[in-house]
């Protein structure tokens, strides 16, 4: 068993598309739909249409290469240069910024405008754009050189923030503040106006300050939209590990790995139960990450005490748990129809209606009725008002009807996956 | 040892395997040659339990295996047709991962892996992505998994489609090595004649889902004893020459090659004669002309009219 999850780990890991969404995304939208949203939260209202202008002083191509030739050069076995290389052209700094803004789900807010240094000035000005973000020249060989190799002095991003659009210009500015901490870049970011070298005290400021707006659910203490989100993205997010996980057990077969898992003498429902704890596992440790970056990037959860987040870390086991029981579902529907639809459906649409009806987007007090009715029997809903109401200093009687259902919904699902799973030897 | 009985599969309305009966003893080389679409895969994976026997039996020892696998799966190591590895781990993790769920572990498991890294000779390279090897690396791996449990009997589907002479070499030499020196039971699948001839002590041909032929080579080769073929090299095609060719009398079947083409005649049927004299009124240069015995290839075509391979 345990050598099924060791290899199931190690797929995903392997997999770093897959691993900057389950990761990175999250992280990202909560920064967006935190402030975005802070209106839903008491605070005032605003809608999301950032304008930016994007100067791109570097050449990601001839970075890239001066960096391998400077790999090249140095004395190291081959196998270790290619692999410095290989992770270079994956994680190019600019390169992966820029996938990210073409991401549909941040193309839709953040709308970039490559631009000459002039054009971008005028455009600030005349505010055209809500704010500027100068990539310097030889920003992907520096970055690299310190990311990879610890050398040199790293990098500067540059945003320079219009003073008629300061909200949305201080949104752009924390969503690359936290691509270049979640990158791990050993860049700076600059403020050019007024106040050079302030970017970290001002970083912090903007998370502490801006993220005004509170829900108030009871009288007791409210959580902050930030901390909702932080909250909502990962239950989500957590949802797209059982596809992911179906959608290797998809590959597994029709590479034929699986027949050969068969071949062993293995019975086939100790593979169902590997994925199940699998998916558990890898929900688990990342929704960990998540509140970790959460707490530590966003400043989230700043002045919960231990008690919380033991509370925190059992609510999510048992969340992680009732996702297991998802995961062997999609995986033995996958294998009895030889098809990965259905992972495909799931992670294209149903993990969507479940955001939506779990109140991952909106909080469903603000939505019609029949949403939170519905959601209530989400997994992620439930593990949202959960969570919500914990941190809200709601005592473990009031959690403990949610955390039942969760069990409910796990034992359901993982049943329902043994049956499906039993159908498919008959063919 | 190993046998099956008017083995029979069908998908739906077609018949994919047919009332194939073959056995293998210890320590036997046994190919099993057929084209594309023959059904050898098919009869495989219902050896090896994958699948489920439309009708016929397969016994192991006696014991049937279509009732209850678990008597041969720990016996057998199976190589199929595909590369069935996980591409983004690499060498050694997939052999550590196939090793353990055989119930492998610690010390025995390191000293398989390296045992079986040394055999298909990917030790050096055992820590490269899977992903990143090449085709025949890919197959060498491929066999590795199937030899960690130290099988009595290995089957190999295919395993050198579509690879490198040299590793089609290696591989073959490795199969050879199995079966003389370590005594392995193999079952060899192949459509490259020239493999079964080299490995396997006795072979089975089938098309079309049944076994058309079986035996040793003489044996099969013993078929066309009474013929013999004539190999007539031109310097171009000549359709009409051929058309009159095909009208002699004492010509069996007549086989069109690349530069030329191949008769197969009644022994001492002495056909040379008339075929340069035709040769002559179409004014085709002939390069060279050459009398063989029959090869498997010939076998196959005078059993079913058609090559192996195209
Ligand atoms: N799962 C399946 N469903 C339907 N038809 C199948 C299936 N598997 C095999 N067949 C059919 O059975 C026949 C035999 O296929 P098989 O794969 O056993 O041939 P093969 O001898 O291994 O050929 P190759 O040399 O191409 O591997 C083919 O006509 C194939 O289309
Ligand atoms: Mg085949």
């Amino acid at each position: 068993m345990l050598s099924f999850l060791k290899k199931d780990v190690l797929v995903l890991v392997r997999d770093r598309t897959e691993l900057l969404i389950l990761l990175l995304m999250p992280i990202i939208l909560t920064v967006i739909l935190g402030f975005a949203l802070k209106g839903m939260f008491g605070g005032e209202q605003s809608g999301l249409d950032i304008e930016v202008a994007i100067v791109n002083q570097d050449n990601t191509e001839i970075g890239l290469e001066d960096f391998s030739r400077k790999v090249s050069n140095l004395s190291l076995p081959e196998d270790a240069k290619n692999q410095l290389i290989e992770t270079a052209e994956i994680a190019a700094p600019f390169k992966v910024l820029e996938e990210f803004f073409e991401s549909k789900e941040i193309s839709e807010a953040i709308k970039v405008h490559d631009m000459k240094a002039a054009e971008a000035t005028e455009a600030l000005e005349a505010e055209e754009v809500d704010a500027v973000l100068t990539v310097p020249s030889g920003f992907t060989y520096q970055a690299l050189m310190k990311m990879l190799l610890d050398q040199g002095e790293g990098s500067e991003l540059l945003v320079e923030e219009g003073s008629h659009a300061l909200l949305s210009a201080s949104i752009f500015h924390d969503i690359v503040t936290s691509y270049v901490d979640t990158m791990n870049i050993e860049t700076a970011i600059a403020e050019a106006t007024e106040n050079l070298n302030l970017s970290t005290e001002r970083a912090s400021k903007v998370n502490q300050t801006e993220l005004g707006g509170k829900l108030t659910a009871t009288d007791e203490e409210a959580i902050s939209s930030m901390e909702y989100y932080a909250i909502g993205m990962a239950v989500m997010f957590a949802l797209y590990v059982a596809s992911t996980i179906a959608g290797k057990a998809y590959v597994e077969t029709y590479q034929h790995v699986f027949d050969r898992i068969l071949l062993s003498g293995k019975h086939p429902i100790l593979y169902l139960s590997g994925k199940a704890i699998s998916t558990s596992t890898l929900v688990f440790l990342q929704v960990v990450i998540l509140f970790a970056m959460a707490r530590f990037i966003l400043q989230a959860f700043s002045e919960k005490p231990l008690s919380f987040w033991i509370g925190m870390l059992v609510i999510t086991l048992l969340f992680a748990i009732c996702i297991g029981g998802f995961g062997a579902l999609l995986t033995a529907i996958t294998l009895r129809f030889k098809s990965n639809a259905l992972p495909a459906i799931f992670s294209g649409g149903i993990v969507s209606i479940f955001a939506l009806l779990g109140g991952s987007f909106v909080p469903t007090a603000n939505l019609p009725e029949v949403f939170g009715i519905l959601g209530n029997w989400t997994p992620n809903g439930i593990m949202l008002s959960a969570l919500q109401q914990w941190s809200q200093g709601l005592s473990v009687a009031f959690i403990t009807p949610l955390v039942v259902r969760l069990l409910i919904i796990a034992v359901i699902t993982f049943g329902m996956s043994l049956l499906v799973f039993s159908k498919r030897r008959a063919t | 040892m190993l046998e099956t009985t008017n083995l029979k599969k069908t998908f739906k309305k077609d018949i994919a395997v047919n009332d194939v009966n073959l056995y293998l003893d210890k320590g036997e080389s046994v190919g099993l040659l057929g084209p594309n679409g023959a059904g050898k895969s098919t009869t495989i994976s219902m050896i090896s339990s994958l699948i489920k026997p439309t009708a016929g039996d397969v016994t192991w020892q006696g014991k049937s295996i279509v009732k209850d696998p678990s008597v041969i799966r720990l016996q057998l190591g199976v190589v199929p047709q595909e590369i069935a590895l996980y591409k983004e781990l690499t060498a050694n993790e997939n052999l550590k991962f196939f090793g353990r769920i055989y119930g492998l572990k610690g010390n025995l498991l390191n000293e398989r892996i390296a045992h079986v890294l040394d055999i298909v000779g990917l030790t050096e390279r055992k820590d490269e992505l899977v992903k990143n090897y090449s085709g025949g690396m890919q197959r060498r791996i491929n066999i590795a998994v199937a030899l960690l449990h130290e099988p009595e009997i290995i089957i190999m589907d295919e395993p050198t489609v579509g690879i490198d002479p040299q590793s089609r070499n290696y591989i073959l030499e490795m199969v050879q090595k199995l079966n003389r020196e370590n005594g392995m039971t193999v079952l060899y699948t192949s459509h490259y004649m020239e493999e079964v001839e080299r490995l396997c002590d006795r072979i089975y041909i089938m098309d079309h889902g049944k076994v058309i032929a079986s035996g040793t080579k003489q044996e099969l080769t013993g078929i066309l004893s009474n013929e013999e073929t004539i190999v007539l090299e031109l310097d171009r095609q000549y359709p009409q020459l051929l058309l009159q060719l095909a009208n002699i009398e004492n010509v069996l079947r007549i086989i069109e090659t690349e530069k030329g083409v191949k008769l197969i005649a009644p022994k001492k049927s002495r056909l040379l004669g008339k075929v340069f004299q035709m040769a002559e009124q179409h004014h085709a240069q002939i390069v060279s002309v050459n009398v063989q015995v029959p090869t498997l290839e010939d076998v196959f075509l005078h059993l079913t009219g058609r090559k192996l391979r195209d």
